[in-house]
């Protein structure tokens, strides 16, 4: 059900986003020399540019990619580097980038982490559309802006559409800590603010109110699916939350049934609407979910792995599974048909 | 043999007021079998009388989970375990479905670096796991050795090799942080004269005590 491919030791770092994934090792000593892969044309292709890709984003049929010091560089098709973008930003890709059904916009920063600047770009003629000394962050047709005060966040955040008009203002203090915070967004629905003592709220884009707030702290390992109508995680089984309360609605234990699987669950996961497939703690071992039948229809070891399989990335993109171990090697599988099926549509976000 | 060597261990409970008194032992083993249930606790306490070695290590692992188990837990308890890499001296991996937790019964606090020893390899497997971790450092004889330990990871995120090796492996971990979005802002911020307030609060969440 799954064929090994390919292997390739020294990836240091991977990107998947907007239909393009790539891996990079980077050499330390000898920058130019760095090696890249990039995922064309059902291969994966090996690239020398001069630096390692750490980002990357398809536009139309050019490759947008963010290099092991963040700038940006334009590349054609076939991976030529066409220019080098915006000389003095900053740039993480696949995140800073918000694409929309008219046009791309970009987030780049400059400066340093004491004193930086964040400017939202129009992509398509790098136009400036706003600029910003707080920490700004992109969402699927919004950004927000996180204030910043002394180097910690204020509380107050502003959400903008991509014209730059104010949605809605909110001090996110009268709800949370903001000590240590990660968002996750639920895609045209909410978002969810986890700090580092688990504690979690849900804001909705529309009109910024306060959706609820939560002590479950599965849901720092959570995400949603690209059509922002679930929210699931998969630690030490499936459970999906109910958007509107933030209460677990469906919950289906798996690690009394796969005693392997259960020591110490997964952080990691990847997810389509029908299957999950993850890798546990510690553990060289690939589990294939099927949600609906609540079971583990495929279990793959790779005993090449050293010491053990990395939690993530695991990636599906076109009929192939890429997943690290420790030791910083990359596995490349192909997927039967079956298997790949369930894999298809819906995808979660990474 | 189990008995005995228990006992040698429950004796250097000494972190608690009434260390070495058996009526705290005793008082450790009710809640351990409360908090974890009997399975679990057989096993922690199987495991305490193997690691004669370990002596202290799991007897701070063993007041841990019996004094502060709501503090120290994320999620459900589930299993004990040794290390992901590295040294074994002085640990036991307190694993929950929630968080792994590292103790460490070190007398005095050691360095992290160099980016080629076994304590760095340990510290960097724990970020390569993506699971939330912490270390618990027992304070030695009244004093905080978490606290230096604080200082000495600091010193990890100062140095250009090891940081970068860090965020490639978690750079999630990091975007915590208000304002990183490079593992050279975590750099600079551990190089800075006066350590800000979020790099600490970043700090008090991997190292406790």
């Amino acid at each position: 059900m799954l064929r090994f491919k390919e292997k390739h030791e020294g990836i240091i770092k991977t990107s998947y986003g907007y239909d393009i994934i790539s891996f990079s090792a980077k050499n330390r000593k000898d920058r130019n020399s760095s090696v890249s892969y990039v995922w064309i044309e059902n291969e994966l292709k090996q690239i020398k540019i001069g630096f390692a890709i750490i980002g990357a984003v398809k536009i139309m049929d050019q490759i947008l990619v963010t290099d092991d010091q963040s700038r940006l560089w334009v590349l054609d098709s076939q991976l030529n580097i066409i220019e080098k973008i915006l000389p003095d930003y900053f740039s993480n890709l696949p995140d800073s980038i918000i694409k929309n059904f008219d046009e791309n916009y970009l987030i780049a920063d400059k400066g340093d982490v004491f004193n930086r600047d964040y400017t939202l770009f129009q992509y398509n003629n790098l136009k400036e559309v706003f600029r910003t000394d707080h920490v700004m962050k992109g969402f699927a047709n919004s950004f927000m802006i996180l204030e910043m005060i002394d180097m910690s966040y204020s509380g107050v955040i502003k959400l903008y559409n991509l014209n730059a008009d104010l949605i809605w203002e909110q001090n996110l203090l009268d709800y949370i800590e903001l000590k240590l915070i990660s968002i996750k967004e639920v895609i045209g629905h909410s978002f969810v603010v986890i700090n580092g003592d688990n504690k979690s709220i849900s804001i909705c884009f529309k009109t910024g109110e306060l959706l609820w707030k939560s002590d479950d702290y599965l849901l720092r390992v959570s995400k949603s699916n690209y059509k922002g109508d679930k929210f699931i995680s998969f630690n030490q089984g499936y459970v999906e939350y109910d958007l509107r309360t933030g209460q677990r609605k469906i919950e289906q234990d798996v690690r009394q049934r796969y005693d392997d699987f259960g020591r110490g669950g997964s952080p990691s996961f990847w997810q389509s609407d029908e299957m999950i497939v993850t890798i546990p703690g510690r553990q060289n071992k690939i589990y294939f979910y099927d949600i609906v039948q609540d079971e583990m229809i495929y279990i793959y070891e790779e005993k090449e792995a050293k010491p053990y399989l990395s939690a993530s990335p695991i990636y599906y993109h076109e009929g192939h599974l890429f997943v690290k171990d420790f030791n910083d090697t990359l596995f490349v599988y192909e997927l039967e048909e079956g298997l790949a099926n369930k894999l298809e549509g819906n995808k979660t976000l990474t | 043999m189990f008995f005995h060597s228990f006992v040698d261990i429950a004796l250097k409970l000494k972190t608690s007021k009434n260390g070495g008194d058996m009526s705290f032992v005793f008082d450790n083993i009710s809640k351990t079998l409360t908090k974890l249930g009997d399975e679990p606790a057989k096993r922690l306490l199987k495991e305490t009388g193997i690691q004669r070695t370990k002596a202290k290590g799991c007897a701070y692992a063993w007041d841990l989970i019996a004094n502060r188990y709501d503090d120290i837990a994320v999620g459900s308890f589930d299993r004990f375990e040794q290390v992901v890499d590295g040294p074994t001296e002085n640990i036991l991996d307190i694993v929950f479905s929630g968080i792994n937790l590292e103790v460490k019964n070190w007398k005095e606090a050691r360095s992290f670096l160099p980016v080629t020893g076994s304590s760095f390899k340990q510290l960097k497997a724990y970020f390569n796991e993506k699971k939330p971790f912490a270390y618990y450092f027992n304070r030695n004889g009244g004093i905080s050795v978490a606290e230096p330990m604080r200082g000495s990871l600091k010193n990890v995120f100062a140095n250009d090799q090891a940081m970068e090796a860090l965020y490639e492996v978690n750079e999630e971990l990091f975007k915590s942080i208000p304002g990183v979005s490079r593992w050279e802002n975590v750099r600079d911020m551990a190089s800075n004269g006066s350590t800000p307030k979020v790099l600490d609060d970043f700090l008090e969440m991997l190292i406790k005590e």
